[in-house]
C-alpha cells in the first residue's frame, strides 16, 4: 500500500510537470516525506466563477486500507464557502469521497480534479452548507456569487 | 551554523534519502516519455493494475472485460461488490485467470529495464556505414515508410508498398540486432554476422516471405513455427504438436505423418535469432511455455468461503487449524484472518503461474497481519502474554500519556532484577579479561579455555603451556 502511494507520488509529480490539462493544481505533494500518509494539495479557483483568483488549500489523510478505502479531504478551516462544504471545518460532501462511492482506480489526482470540479458545480441537493444551497436553490446565482465573494474578501483581508 | 540548525539540516537529508530509497524501486509508465518511443508510456500503462498501479500479478478477468490482480480486486470485492473501474457488480466467482496477460506482463517485465536503456535519446548506438539512416534516427521515422536507401539484396527483390514497410520493419530490425549486438558482443562477431551470417538471412525470410506462404492458404503453427495448410493445423496438428510440447519441449519433429502432405518449412532458428537480443534465450521461451502448459499441474481446489454465521469458535478454530493457521486474537480476527488467507490461496493456487507453497502464503499472512489485522488489540495481546496481564496500562505505551514513573514504580522489582543479572553478567565478562590477561595467576582458568575450544591442536599445545607454568613456579 505504501508501494501505490510511492508510484503515486512519482507519477503525480511528474503529470503535474508535463500535463496542462492539470494545470489548476497547483501543487500535490506528501506534508512531509517520512510519511506518505498525509499529503496536501494547492488548487486554484476555476475560472468564471467567484473563486477565481484564489488559491485553495486541500488536506489529505490516506487511511491505513487504501486504495479500498477513500482518502479523508478537506478544505483548510474556514477557507472555503461553498454549499457542499462545511465553511467551519472544512469539510466536503463529495460521492466519490464516501466508501460506498469510491473506487480504488482512482488516485489522489482523481479526487484533487472532482473537488476542483465540485467548486465550480456546486450541488445544492446535499449541502453541507444550508443557507447557501438556499441561496442556490432559489435560482439567485448573483446573490450566491456575491456571498461567496464577500467571503472569500474577508478571509485573504484577515 | 548552529548546532540545531545543522542537526536538523542533516535530519532532512536522511528524510530525502529515505524517500529517494523508496522511489528506486518504484517503476512507472512515464519512464518511457523521455525515451525514442514515448508511446511505450500506454503500452506499460495498460499492462498495470488500476488498484495497486503496479504490473498485473496474476491477473483475472471480470465478466466486464476489466482486468486486475488477482489479490487486488479479490481484497476489494470483499468490501464492495463491482468493478473499480465501470462499477457493475461483480462477484468473486465470476472471475477467471488470464494466463496470456499475466506472462505478457512478465514477458515485458523481464525485458524492461534493457529497453529504456535502449531506446534512451543520445546513446543511440552507430548504425553501420552499408545501413546508415544520418545519425540517430528513430525506430519509428524508419518503420513510418520512409523511402529506404541502400538495402539488402533480398530487400531490393520487393517492390509492394506494404512489403516497404515490412521491410522497413525488418530493416529496423536489422539495424536494431545489430545496434544490441554491439551492445553485447564483440565487433569481429558483428562483422560475422553483416557479412552472411544466418542471423541475418533466418530474419529476412521470416520477414518477407508469409507473404508468397499465404498464397499456398498455409498458416503458421503457433507452437512449432512451421506452415501447414489451415485446415490441417486446426483439425489435427495444433494437438499433436501440443501433446508434442507438453512431453518433450525440445521436439523437432511432433509429428511425422505431416510431412508426406504438406512440404514442413522449418521455422524455428528465425524466432530464437528474433528474441535472442533482448533477453537470454531461456527466458523468452519460459514464458511461452509457462503459458501453454498454464492448464496442467493445477490440482489445488479452491479454498472455500465460510458461512461465519452458522460456525461456532472451536469450529472456527478447527478450521484455521485445519489450514496451520493461527488461532489467536478475537473472532472477528479470526475472521479476517481467514478471509485474507483464503483470498491468498485462492489468487496463488487458482490465478498465479508462479506458485508459491503454504508455509510461503502463511508467512504473507502474517506479515499482512501485522499491519491490517491489529486494529491496536492484537498487539496489546501479544505484549499482555509477554508481560503477564497489565493489558489496560499498556495500552498508550507509545504515547504520551503512558504513565512510565508508575509503570517503573510498579515494576520496579523486575527491573532491578534484570539489572542485577546484566551486572552479574558484565563481572564475568570483567574475570575472564582479567584471567586472559594475567594468566600466570589462574592455572585452572587457562586450562579450561583450550578444552571448551576443544580442536586438536590446542590439546596439544596444552600440556606444553601448563608444563612451562610450572616451571616457571
Amino acid at each position: 500500500m505504501s508501494q501505490r502511494l510511492a508510484k503515486e507520488y512519482r507519477s503525480h509529480e511528474k503529470t503535474l510537470a508535463s500535463d496542462k490539462s492539470f494545470s489548476h493544481v497547483v501543487d500535490l505533494s506528501p506534508v512531509s516525506d517520512e510519511d506518505l500518509r498525509s499529503w496536501k494539495a494547492t488548487i486554484e479557483g476555476p475560472p468564471k466563477t467567484p473563486y477565481e483568483g484564489f488559491e485553495f488549500q486541500l488536506e489529505l489523510k490516506i487511511p491505513q486500507r487504501y486504495p479500498l478505502d477513500p482518502p479523508q479531504v478537506s478544505f483548510l478551516p474556514r477557507s472555503t464557502p461553498h454549499c457542499n462544504v462545511d465553511y467551519d471545518t472544512g469539510r466536503i460532501c463529495l460521492d466519490i469521497l464516501e466508501k460506498d462511492s469510491w473506487s480504488p482506480a482512482w488516485d489522489l489526482l482523481h479526487v484533487t480534479h472532482a473537488i476542483w470540479l465540485l467548486l465550480a458545480n456546486p450541488v445544492p441537493d446535499s449541502p453541507l452548507d444550508v443557507d447557501l444551497a438556499c441561496i442556490l436553490r432559489a435560482n439567485d446565482t448573483s446573490a450566491y456569487n456575491g456571498l461567496v465573494r464577500y467571503y472569500l474578501k474577508d478571509e485573504s483581508r484577515d | 551554523m548552529k548546532p540545531e540548525r545543522y542537526y536538523s539540516l542533516q535530519m532532512n537529508i536522511h528524510r530525502k534519502n529515505r524517500l529517494e530509497e523508496q522511489l528506486v524501486s518504484v517503476t512507472d509508465p512515464t519512464d518511457f516519455s523521455r525515451t525514442l518511443l514515448p508511446q511505450m508510456v500506454e503500452f506499460d500503462t495498460l499492462l498495470r493494475c488500476h488498484i495497486c498501479k503496479d504490473f498485473i500479478k496474476a491477473p483475472v478477468l471480470t465478466p466486464c472485460g476489466h482486468t486486475f490482480c488477482s489479490l487486488c480486486i479479490r481484497e476489494y470485492l470483499n468490501r464492495e461488490m463491482k468493478c473499480p473501474l465501470c462499477l457493475v457488480e461483480l462477484r468473486e466467482s465470476m472471475l477467471r485467470s488470464d494466463f496470456l496477460v499475466s506472462e505478457i506482463v512478465g514477458s515485458f517485465k523481464s525485458i524492461r529495464a534493457e529497453l529504456i536503456k535502449f531506446l534512451e535519446p543520445g546513446k543511440c548506438p552507430p548504425l553501420d556505414a552499408g545501413n546508415q539512416q544520418g545519425g540517430c534516427g528513430s525506430p519509428i521515422e524508419i518503420a513510418s515508410g520512409d523511402p529506404v536507401e541502400g538495402t539488402d539484396e533480398n530487400e531490393q527483390d520487393e517492390d509492394e508498398d506494404d512489403d516497404v514497410r515490412i521491410i522497413s520493419m525488418s530493416k529496423w530490425e536489422n539495424d536494431d540486432q545489430q545496434a544490441r549486438q554491439h551492445l553485447f558482443s564483440s565487433p569481429s562477431a558483428r562483422k560475422r554476422q553483416r557479412t552472411d551470417s544466418p542471423v541475418v538471412s533466418t530474419i529476412d525470410n521470416m520477414l518477407v516471405k508469409p507473404k508468397t506462404e499465404a498464397k499456398l492458404a498455409d498458416a503458421q503453427c503457433p507452437i512449432c513455427q512451421r506452415y501447414f495448410v489451415l485446415d490441417y493445423l486446426q483439425r489435427t496438428h495444433l494437438d499433436e504438436c501440443l501433446n508434442g510440447i507438453a512431453g518433450n519441449v525440445g521436439a523437432e519433429e511432433p509429428s511425422g505423418s505431416v510431412a508426406t502432405r504438406n512440404p514442413v518449412r522449418q521455422r524455428e532458428p528465425a524466432t530464437e535469432t528474433l528474441s535472442k537480443p533482448q533477453v537470454p534465450k531461456v527466458d523468452s521461451e519460459q514464458f511461452v511455455i509457462r503459458y501453454l502448459e498454464s492448464g496442467q499441474n493445477r490440482n489445488f481446489n479452491r479454498l472455500p468461503k465460510l458461512n461465519y454465521s452458522s460456525l461456532s469458535q472451536s469450529q472456527l478454530k478447527q478450521k484455521l487449524l485445519a489450514l496451520k493457521l493461527p488461532t489467536s486474537g478475537s473472532r472477528k480476527q479470526m475472521i479476517s484472518r481467514y478471509n485474507h488467507y483464503e483470498m491468498l490461496w485462492n489468487s496463488n493456487f487458482l490465478d498465479s503461474l508462479e506458485l508459491v507453497d503454504e508455509r510461503e502464503l502463511r508467512r504473507r499472512l502474517a506479515s499482512w497481519e501485522s499491519t491490517h489485522n491489529n486494529s491496536g488489540s492484537q498487539t496489546k495481546s501479544i505484549i499482555s502474554t509477554m508481560m503477564g496481564g497489565a493489558t489496560a496500562k499498556l495500552k498508550d505505551f507509545k504515547n504520551d500519556r503512558f504513565d512510565r514513573k508508575g509503570w517503573m514504580l510498579e515494576h520496579r522489582h523486575e527491573f532491578k532484577e534484570l539489572i542485577k543479572e546484566a551486572r552479574s553478567k558484565l563481572g564475568k565478562k570483567e574475570e575472564i579479561s582479567i584471567y586472559s590477561n594475567h594468566t600466570e595467576l589462574s592455572q585452572e582458568k587457562s586450562i579450561e579455555f583450550p578444552q571448551s575450544q576443544g580442536s586438536p591442536s590446542s590439546a596439544q599445545m596444552l600440556p606444553q603451556g601448563s608444563q612451562g607454568q610450572r616451571e616457571n613456579n
